[in-house]
């Protein structure tokens, strides 16, 4: 392996190894920044330009993109409270908190770093578990999927303030949003009214920005009045702070940790990964409650999640030519244009191409961290942009970026119309962010559901007949309990 | 065009014609590859159709037909003018590698026995992997709505539920799951063409006892105002790189089966196979006016949405109770002039969008905004819309090569 890892650093630090490795990052930094544009998208526009290339070059550019788009997302997420895709919808909930209270230039600090620790990590564990991780993939069938589902649904608990049935109405609300399209596994066409461009659902990257982005402007336009037009004062230290460090240290681990096993498993993704990091920080954290008024940890362990993910999904590309997200599944038609066979024989077939890669992305992950790190002081600076043109400018990004995702008008009347509902549930204290867990939640939770019971012809015990689905569900329950039982406990121990 | 996300069978015939045709320099301009996914194509076939112009033509397959009757969709093949068919892919049938079905014959025995214990998984409902395990039922004589199809996403992920023991048997494209039989992941039982494609092929169907085959066809079709001499031409360059060594190459490397056909062949082949499309659909319940008859399914498609229904009618409840119980937040204060202003103007934004052009309606927009939030200098905001929304154009059109719309200047 180490022998391996040479060569393939051979392949990366090569000067055209370096340039198209550079060329990949600042790209995918650029488009993780606009909303709407992912890494998916850019790779399949790039592809027929890539024909000249050899192949590992040509993925030394892909891997540099997936993985500095990840980098990019957070970015809006925190200046402006517009998520660039879905991965970063969590990051809005501390993170814009953050930029209010002025540390907008800390929150994107710790989010650039950790995910330099994540993707850094996750390329490590890719390289070294690689074969290992694949076997523990596979033991993910529907049951397992579904626990797993249920696990991250739990997390809703933690995404709202004020009122428990508000939020669980924001939930369900998404949930109800996500049925809309052909449901899978009969092919029936559902709350569609006959309109065909709803048969393919509702994307979740259009639900998130109309519900961000378009919200937070009609909430602006509600509130401009009263609050006052001056940009947010760079106040409190800018850059992160002794204490900053201490404690989002803990929090990239956990965060690594955590997106990195959902980005293994094809079924999962990285949306899912960041909810559940998020919770993950949430209980570990002393003081849970201050989640959602600008908690550094709510920012770090979420942004390494995202990048772990990306790191964890290269582990099915690679070792056996499964796409676990839209950016591998573009990564794996190119290996194909290629005219190489991505599968389990990858490794001992093409060595040269999967070490280059892997050696690649520590490249890409090291020239990441120095692109962005200076970038934080420029990305500031929009701050300072008036109100009104920046609220302008956000209209226009997100809805160019939701135009990109279909090239149609359609999609800027749903996000119209969504931004709408966005702003009625804000005025009546309703969360946002459990609409989109539910969005994306709902399809998997119930095909999930539905394949398990298939497959046990009708016998719902297949849930906890199975070991990892069993145990899943067994944390689960315990996440639900656990904070009612302490608080419980904790009034008791008061009055007493 | 290919009438699918990047990443799918059609995207990959898609830009593997799109790149030969123009390394091979058979097409005098150049060409790029588009994609318009969802509804099983249909939302790229109706864009074709609509937009009619003869420099875009688009790959289809077989997975087309069914989606345009189960989507009802409005536009048909009927609407467009065939190319050429440019190839065959066989489907396959596997087990995973620790399965005690050694032969397709061992698990047909149990599949008549009791159908719905044999859990079959699959591309997407209705798709060619659906219709293989239709047509195996009804020549086995078991009812097409008995049996047990789980639903994929794609090869990628059906492929994870085979390797993983979760389901009986598993059906694919032949290319697609090759690999992991190679490794060892897997077991082929059985292959859908006529006669065994080539070494190291399973046996077929047909040598089964079962009298079926099936190919996972692709072809490439025209815009509907196609006129006879642009049909000529533009089969004539498929023809040519039929020829080219890239395409056989392609071939050979993915076990596709050369079944090159054109002109009227054509025509007569594809309202074959919409004919017996349709009849099988119906078989299995996904074509038919009455949504209970529909196919076997432990959990049927309409117990979520109920679910979904009842929590938020309970969360509601609970919301009631709690602002009846005086847990009222005051409400922050609305200026709801503006924010009727934004609605307008976001309205007239999206309507004006492509009559007038990105670039008008853009910095007309930003402009507007910018005053109605109480802005205080005309000047630069009139500058601020006009540079922003001339970059993203530019960045959009030239780099990105998105067309936005280009309206008055068009």
């Amino acid at each position: 392996m180490i022998e391996n890892l040479v060569t393939g650093f051979g392949i990366a630090l090569t000067a055209r190894g370096l340039l198209f490795g550079f060329l990949g990052v600042t790209i995918g930094t650029a488009i993780g920044v606009m909303p709407g544009i992912g890494p998916a998208l850019t790779i399949s526009l790039l592809l027929p330009l890539t024909f000249g290339l050899d192949p590992t070059t040509a993925f030394i550019m892909f891997g540099g993109i997936y993985y500095g788009a990840m980098y990019g997302g957070s970015t809006t997420s925190i200046l402006v409270n517009l998520p660039g895709e879905a991965a970063s919808v969590v990051t809005t909930l501390d993170g814009f908190q953050m930029a209010k209270k002025g540390r907008a230039a800390a929150a994107l600090a710790t989010a650039a770093i950790g995910s330099f620790v994540a993707g850094t990590f996750a390329t490590a564990m890719l390289m070294l578990l690689a074969p290992f991780l694949v076997t523990f993939a596979l033991g993910f069938g529907p049951p397992e999927y579904f626990a797993l589902m249920v696990l991250a649904l739990t997390t809703v608990a933690g995404l709202g303030m004020e009122s428990m049935p508000k939020t669980m109405f924001a939930a369900f609300l998404g949930l109800g949003l996500g049925t809309i399209g052909i449901e899978t596994q009969t092919g029936q066409a559902r709350f569609t009214f006959g309109i065909p461009q709803l048969l393919g659902g509702i994307d979740v990257v259009i639900a998130a920005i109309g519900f961000f982005a378009i919200g937070e402007v009609l909430w602006m336009a509600a509130t401009l009045k009263y609050t006052g037009q001056e940009a947010v004062r760079h106040r409190g230290p800018a850059r992160m702070t002794a204490d900053d460090w201490r404690r989002s240290l803990p929090s990239w681990l956990r965060g690594t940790f955590t997106g990195f096993i959902i980005g293994v498993l094809p079924g999962a993704g990285a949306t899912l990964a960041t909810f559940l990091s998020y919770n993950v920080e949430r209980r570990w954290s002393k003081t849970p409650e201050k989640f959602g008024t600008g908690m550094i940890e709510g920012v770090a362990g979420p942004e390494a999640a995202n990048n772990a993910s990306a790191g964890g999904s290269m582990v099915p590309l690679l070792a056996l030519g499964i796409p676990g997200s839209g950016t591998t599944a573009v990564m794996l038609a190119a290996f194909q244009l290629y005219g190489l066979r991505p599968g389990p024989l990858l490794f001992t077939e093409n060595p040269s191409l999967v070490w280059g890669l892997i050696a690649s992305l520590y490249v890409s992950n090291a020239m990441l961290l120095v692109l962005n790190l200076p970038l934080i002081g420029l990305w500031v600076r929009l701050l300072d942009v008036p109100k009104p043109l920046l609220m302008g400018a956000v209209v226009i990004f997100s809805t160019v970026g939701a135009y990109a995702v279909n090239n149609s008008i359609f999609d800027l009347g749903v996000i119209f119309t969504l931004g709408a509902v966005s702003f009625l549930m804000r005025r009546h204290g309703f969360p946002i962010a459990p609409v989109i867990l539910g969005i994306v939640l709902g399809p998997l939770i119930e095909q999930d559901f539905r394949r398990s019971l298939a497959i046990s012809v009708g016998d719902p015990t297949i849930f906890l007949t199975r070991p990892i689905s069993a145990t899943i569900l067994l944390i689960a329950c315990v996440v639900l309990i656990a904070p009612v039982l302490s608080s419980a406990a904790r009034a008791k121990s008061g009055k007493g | 065009m290919a009438p699918a996300n990047p990443g799918g069978g059609w995207d990959q015939t898609a830009r593997l014609v799109q790149q030969l045709l123009s390394t091979g320099r058979i097409l005098p301009v150049p060409s790029e590859v588009i994609n318009r996914g969802g509804a099983g194509g249909t939302i790229g076939l109706a864009e074709l159709v609509a937009r009619d112009d003869p420099h875009t033509i688009m790959v289809m397959g077989r997975v087309m037909l069914g989606s345009i009757l189960t989507n009802e969709s409005a536009v048909t093949l009927k609407d467009t003018v065939p190319l050429a068919l440019l190839l065959d892919e066989y489907e396959i049938i596997a087990v995973p590698a620790d399965s005690k079905y050694r032969t397709f014959e061992d698990l047909l025995t149990d599949f008549k026995r009791d159908p719905q214990r044999i859990s079959w998984g699959g591309g997407s409902a209705g798709g060619t992997d659906h219709i293989l395990v239709a047509m195996i039922a009804q020549a086995a004589g078991v009812d097409p709505k008995n049996i047990n199809y789980i639903a994929y996403a794609g090869g990628g992920e059906s492929a994870v539920s085979v390797m993983g023991g979760n389901v009986s048997a598993g059906v694919s494209g032949y290319s697609e799951w090759r690999p992991y039989a190679d490794a060892g992941k897997m077991r082929f039982l059985a292959i859908s063409s006529a006669e065994r494609p080539g070494p190291g092929s399973p046996p077929t169907i047909r040598e089964s006892g079962l009298n079926l085959s099936v190919s996972n066809w692709r072809a490439v079709v025209a815009p509907p105002g196609t006129d006879a001499v642009t049909r000529a031409w533009l089969t004539e360059a498929l023809r040519r790189m039929r020829q080219s060594r890239g395409w056989q190459d392609a071939l050979r490397n993915n076990y596709w089966a050369d079944s090159f056909l054109t002109g009227s062949d054509l025509e007569n082949f594809i309202e074959r196979e919409m004919d017996s499309n349709a009849q099988i659909l119906r078989s299995i319940g996904l074509v038919t006016d009455d949504q209970s008859t529909a196919e076997y399914a432990a959990v049927g498609a309409f117990v979520f949405p109920v679910l979904v229904a009842i929590g938020l009618l309970l969360s509601s409840a609970g919301a009631l109770y709690e602002r009846a119980g005086g847990q009222r937040a005051p409400l922050q204060q609305i200026d709801w002039r503006t924010v009727a202003g934004a609605c307008v103007l976001l309205v007239a934004y999206a309507l004006l969008f492509n009559p007038l052009g990105y670039l008008l309606a853009t910095a007309g927009f930003l402009f507007s905004i910018a005053r109605l939030f109480g802005s205080r200098s005309a000047v630069r905001d009139a500058v601020f819309s006009v540079v922003t929304s001339a970059s993203v154009y530019a960045l959009f059109n030239f780099v990105l090569k998105i067309g936005l719309p280009s309206g008055v200047f068009g």
